[in-house]
């Protein structure tokens, strides 16, 4: 049992190594210590994907990525703190578990990267375009749409609309492999030129 | 000849930590000026060997993640489509969008070629002072009423 224990503790510091093969041996071991080795395989894998599907029963297919973030990673994640004064930044770490379509549709479990699976959520799920503003209420998703090739390049879920001022409009997303954040409409990085709003109704 | 190390990756890497689709990353590496220069000085044996050797090594910080998709993007902007298709084949294990980007290029591939014109400055005329010669004022001579005589000079 002490011998054992010894092992692990091996292992453990293996994962501080910053070889990446090492680490990943070292986090599969751990996990066959756990684990065992058939459950061990789904739970560690570093790149992987859920099952998810929509109301309709059909896949969404997803990208789960369980690579920690990279120093510079990390270190462009803190720039965008500094850089978006207004918005106001949840203190979640850098990762690439799940993107903000990931946030939005898929409720942080896994990314989703493609427009037309975004499209496939929308259309499956029973989403409806919002076309008054006024209307718009916490709860409510908003779609970045980009003028240049019609890629759905970010989404958000509303979390603050006031029918009488259009301008407190604020949205929580995820900004790529970087933290959340809850920001005004127009205050990130992406284009905000071309949004769209949609509601689950029920 | 330029090598990698004489670009300012900033842009490319914001973007990489910012991009929630592969098309977003596309979008910002496309209008990245350091993009632009580097497929401006290196050739497409340059960018494709420099490729190869970025797609070997297991990323282990950002700059490492993101050069593979610079080096495509370089590519596709050089116009040529074989050595873009040489790229895509290639294949980045580690870069998980490269392949969707490639073929994303492939598809919408037009081809154009970069040709660099050289046209005479031109003449610049500098205002002169206006002189005596050139002077168009024209002066009419007014008879008066007979009889008033007194403007008479």
């Amino acid at each position: 049992m002490r011998r054992r224990s010894k092992g692990i503790y091996r292992l453990a510091y293996q994962m501080l190594m910053p070889s990446t093969r090492s680490r990943r041996s070292a986090m599969l071991a751990l996990a066959g210590f756990a684990f065992g080795k058939r459950r061990m395989l789904s739970l560690i894998l570093p790149r992987d994907s859920l099952r998810l599907d929509t109301r309709q029963r059909n896949h969404i297919e997803n990208s789960l990525d369980r690579s920690m973030p990279t120093p510079g990673a990390v270190q462009h994640a803190e720039a965008l703190r500094r850089q978006y004064v207004t918005a106001k930044h949840r203190p979640t770490f850098p990762c690439s578990t799940y993107n903000c379509h990931g946030l939005t549709f898929a409720a942080r479990r896994t990314g989703i990267s493609d427009s037309a699976v975004v499209q496939k959520i929308l259309t499956e799920d029973g989403y409806e375009q919002i076309n008054d503003r006024r209307s718009l209420s916490p709860g409510d998703i908003v779609l970045y749409i980009s003028s240049i090739n019609n890629d759905i390049e970010h989404s958000g879920i509303v979390v603050d609309a006031d029918p009488i001022d259009p301008l407190r409009l604020r949205i929580l997303s995820k900004w790529g492999s970087a933290h959340e954040v809850i920001h005004g409409v127009g205050d990130c990085p992406y284009d905000a030129r071309n949004i769209m709003f949609y509601r689950m109704t029920r | 000849m330029k090598s990698q190390h004489d670009y300012n990756y900033r842009n490319a890497e914001v973007a990489f930590v910012t991009a929630n689709t592969p098309l977003f990353l596309l979008r910002k590496l496309r209008s990245d000026p350091v993009v632009r220069a580097m497929a401006f000085d290196l050739s497409e044996d340059e960018i494709i060997g420099a490729l190869r050797s970025a797609v070997r090594r297991n990323p282990t910080d950002i700059r490492d993640a993101v050069l593979p998709y610079l080096y495509l993007v370089a590519l596709s902007i050089k116009g040529k489509v074989v050595p873009l298709k040489q790229a895509v084949d290639i294949g980045a294990p580690h870069a998980e969008w490269f392949k969707y980007i490639g073929n994303y290029l492939l598809k919408s591939f037009t081809p154009s070629t970069t040709q660099v014109v050289s046209i005479l400055m031109p003449k610049v005329l500098l205002p002169q002072p206006p002189t005596p010669s050139s002077s168009t004022t024209t002066v009419k001579m007014l008879k008066y009423p007979k009889g008033d005589s007194s403007n008479a000079l």
